[in-house]
């Protein structure tokens, strides 16, 4: 289950510097973000997907690239232009053993993806400096995560983009404008990117990533002028690494001078708390402290045993049973037949030595018998080293028989089992003395006692400040890798543009057999779609149903009776007499925008993939009775709903928004003063500014002309 | 020295797998990146190849391993460290070919240890990144599946002799 938790923008178009938090109340799923257009609904959302999915999100193409700066940049005072999204979220999952017990994982991740743009005169320009850092929050600190793209892909699939960023109106696509085979399409690659089908889709995925390489490969080693490129490349590489080492630099030393200072903070805590008689208190908060160092070493520790598993011979030995037991009897067989060990040669041996043979032949120096003998000799002895080895392994296999006939079936599984539930145990130890040390910080800081509460609260601005040093001394540390890698990487490609055509015609060879590899999978792959394609056509008309208000009383007296999808991956409405109706044509708005929904909301829920769903203008076009179910149904289905609304959308769904809203939000284009807003925004450059304002409210930053008069708001202190 | 007749040979992984051997190993780390077990529950990568040829044996499954679809990623002198691995790979070799003498061939031992890998090591790798949770419950989860499984009867004998098909040995 994925959850967003908390968002930051920087000069991402007009979001210049812009962070929110969403709603993780169970309870209260809903986040708001009220809006009057133009004032970055549509940004924000393309900036989330941004930090998900990278410059995919972006609707580029070749010759039409996107402009990521804010518009109004002075790009002469400073020519680039750092662009970054940030993106807190959390990420739960479970794994059950079949004797019920389970290890869960929570945790949580931040997003961080930048790039450099370089303004110039027709408002595109170039973007470099790509970068994307996924860090593991953790209580004692950020850890970078490596393969952040692999891992993304894995939590957050890029064929769901779609299904949980929505903007309203494009959405729609899925049942209007374009051709019937546009149509189609959308729809099916929207139910290809269902779960449970992912095993062949990533299958899909590989081969045509394999398809790609090899297709890349082939333009390299054509004729190119890459190779003139590559020259300015490393020479931004070298300024790169220089400020990377710096920023590395800074962090290291800021990291001591904070170390330090958390250990002094530590220090005054404890005196004042003995000064002002609170010894036990002291005790309480040092033992807890004790408690969850212990705590989170034994959980490593048994994580790592854990592990250690995995390389045990009890491990190969129970697999490989059948090969073991087979190949004990084939050994046991050779020594009942004398083959091992080895017994003749020790006799003739014997008798070189002695001067005669066993049958009485003298075997003299100098003697032809003699000289036949020790040839014998050394032939056998090279035969020797085999049967002393087929000796040690017969030992072997009969020790390892003994164990291998009781233990093979539950020798390494009952060990396995038992580990997973120590580590289990240990996570609820852990658990408990997480939140036996938060309660008691939580009484530090709100004792009377202005000096101990005031140092806690700096030890924890402190710490916050660590984690900050840390990912920035890490994030420098990786950069540098990466450039380094780069540099590595752009050398050897400048000798690979010189390949021979040999390699060209391999490459071919095998691009050809990838292709079929891929034909084979998709056949695979459109047969079990049709099942999953019947689930989520039940659900959607289901929704749409309950969304728009059906009267199943009188089914028969309804124009609307029944929405699925046919086989052709079209999306139908049927009427009354089973006459097919054009969503097109013969559904209003409303109705238009709440099958969209139902249809995204179906697929997610068939899906059984929980994760946010980010609409943009959900409820344009709806009114009353219609507005309002579709706000309830959407609000009841998703995980994690954040929408966009207009102040139009809100009109007669306020009451809903008090039910369900768990964070509100309001966004200004500070453009619109002073001919929408009224009051003069803090800064004079385009920006979007946000504030605190829920649906029925206004405040000197969002306060609209005329708002002050409108009797459905109140205006909030600033 | 102790015994090792395989510590000239090459220890190969479908090339296709290669990165996933970095992936999910705790060998290699780049600057600034932690690894744990967690995420990445193999020690060393030889670990995780030891894994998949006993899963690729269990299921009777062989892939050869050569030319670009093969990866060397080490050679035999790894097992030194663990004299149980050699003894492991040649009773499974006596086992699986009906042939003791076998283990005067070091070459045919690894080859066939390599083939059974070429089918294991894919099928390790989706236990890995199937499941609900991180890789090391998924792996385990996996494992203790396997072990309920019976497994594929040995044929009479049988080493990897097509060069891009997965076969079963009967």
């Amino acid at each position: 289950m994925l959850k967003l938790r908390r968002a930051r923008f920087s000069n991402f178009r007009l979001l210049r510097d812009v962070e929110l938090s969403f709603s993780v109340d169970d309870a209260k799923r809903l986040t708001v973000i009220r809006a009057e257009n133009e004032s970055g609904k549509t940004t924000m959302l393309t900036a989330l997907q941004w930090a998900f999915f990278g410059d995919a999100a972006l609707d580029e193409s070749p010759g039409r690239p996107a402009r990521l700066y804010p518009i109004d940049w002075d790009a002469t005072a400073e020519p680039r232009v750092p662009v970054s999204v940030e993106v807190e979220f959390d990420y739960a999952s479970e794994t059950t053993l079949k004797d019920g017990s389970s290890v869960r994982s929570e945790e949580t991740f931040l997003i961080r993806r930048s790039c450099t743009e370089h303004p110039n005169e027709d408002g595109a320009g170039a973007r470099t400096n790509n970068s994307l850092m996924l860090y593991r929050l953790e209580a004692k600190g950020d850890e970078p995560v490596a393969n952040p793209q692999v891992e993304l892909e894995d939590k957050f699939p890029v064929g769901l983009r779609e299904l949980f960023f929505t903007d309203g109106d494009r959405a729609q696509t899925w049942i209007e404008v374009g051709t019937q085979g546009v149509k189609r399409a959308r729809v099916q690659n929207a139910i290809r990117s269902l779960l449970g089908l992912d095993l062949i889709e990533k299958a899909q995925d590989h081969v045509k990533e394999t398809l790609n390489s090899f297709n890349r490969e082939l333009k390299s080693i054509g004729p190119n002028t890459e190779a003139g490129k590559l020259g300015d490349r490393l020479a931004e590489i070298e300024v790169e690494l220089a400020e990377s080492e710096k920023a590395k630099g800074d962090a290291t030393e800021a990291l001591g001078r904070i170390e330090e200072q958390i250990q002094d903070y530590e220090n005054r805590i404890g005196e004042a708390l003995r000064q002002g008689d609170r010894d036990d208190l002291q005790r309480q908060v040092s033992s807890a402290n004790d408690q969850l160092k212990a705590a989170e070493r034994t959980e490593v520790q048994l994580q790592r045993q854990h592990s250690d598993l995995f390389k045990d011979t009890s491990l190969a030995l129970g697999l490989l049973a059948p090969h073991v037991r087979r190949a004990r009897g084939l050994l046991a067989g050779l020594k009942e037949r004398g083959t091992i060990p080895q017994k003749f040669l020790p006799i003739l041996e014997e008798a070189v030595d002695q001067g005669v043979c066993v049958c009485g032949t003298s075997l003299a120096k100098g003697t032809p018998t003699r000289k036949h003998v020790c040839d014998l000799i050394d032939e056998h002895k090279k035969v020797d080293a085999i049967v002393d080895r087929l000796t040690d392994l017969n030992v072997l296999a009969s020790r390892l028989g003994t164990s291998l006939d009781v233990e093979d079936a539950v020798g390494w599984s009952q060990r396995a089992r038992d580990s997973f539930q120590l580590v289990s145990g240990a996570q609820e130890t852990l658990r408990t003395a997480q939140e036996r040390a938060k309660e008691l910080e939580r009484q530090l800081e709100g004792l009377p006692d202005t000096a101990v509460a005031d140092l806690t609260k700096a030890k924890k601005a402190a710490e916050e400040q660590r984690k900050v040093q840390i990912r920035s001394e890490r994030e420098a540390e990786i950069k540098i890798h990466t450039v380094e890698r780069e540099r590595t990487e752009l050398t050897k490609r400048r000798d690979q543009l010189l390949r021979s055509e040999k390699k060209y015609a391999r490459l071919r060879a095998n691009l050809r057999a990838a292709e079929d590899i891929h034909g084979v999978l998709a056949l695979t792959f459109a047969a079990i779609q049709q099942g999953k394609m019947r689930e989520v056509s039940e659900e959607m008309n289901r929704l749409f149903l309950g969304m728009i208000v059906a009267n199943t009383e009188q089914a028969q007296k309804a124009i609307i009776q029944k929405a699925e999808i046919t086989d052709d991956y079209d999306i139908v409405v049927t009427g009354p007499q089973g006459r097919r109706l054009d969503p097109d044509r013969d559904l209003n708005g409303a109705s238009r925008r709440a099958l969209t929904l139902s249809f995204i909301l179906a697929l997610t829920n068939v899906s059984g993939v929980e994760a946010p769903n980010v609409i943009d203008t959900p409820l344009g076009m709806t009114s009353g009775l219609v507005r309002h179910s579709i706000l309830r149904t959407a609000a009841e289905n998703a995980t994690q709903l954040v929408l966009f609304l207009t102040p139009a959308e809100i009109r007669d769904v306020e009451d809903l928004l008090d039910e369900y809203a768990g964070a509100m939000w309001t966004m200004s284009n500070t453009a619109h003063y002073p001919t929408m807003l009224a009051n003069e925004p803090p800064a004079s450059d385009l920006r979007v500014v946000l504030c605190q304002c829920g649906h029925r409210q206004f405040c000197s930053v969002c306060e609209r002309n005329g708002d002050e008069l409108n009797d459905r708001l109140v205006r909030r202190p600033s | 020295m102790s015994y090792n007749p395989f510590q000239a040979l090459d220890l190969k992984v479908p090339s296709e797998f290669h990165e996933d051997l970095t992936r999910y190993s705790r060998t290699q780390s780049v600057a600034g990146e932690k690894k744990n077990p967690l995420d990445n529950p193999f020690d060393r990568y030889v670990d995780l190849w030891m894994l998949g040829v006993c899963i690729g044996a269990r299921a009777g499954r062989t892939v050869e391993l050569k030319g670009p679809a093969s990866r060397t990623f080490v050679t035999g002198v790894v097992l030194m460290t663990d004299p149980d691995r050699i003894e492991l790979l040649e009773l499974l070799a006596v086992g699986h070919t009906g042939d003791p003498y076998i283990v005067a061939e070091p070459r045919r031992v690894i080859d066939l240890a390599n083939g059974f890998a070429g089918a294991g090591v894919p099928s390790v790798i989706d236990m890995l990144k199937n499941g609900r949770g991180r890789p090391l419950w998924n792996l385990t989860e996996a494992v203790l599946d396997e072990f309920e499984r019976e497994p594929e009867p040995l044929g009479a004998s049988a080493e990897p002799s097509d060069a891009t098909k997965a076969t079963k040995t009967k």
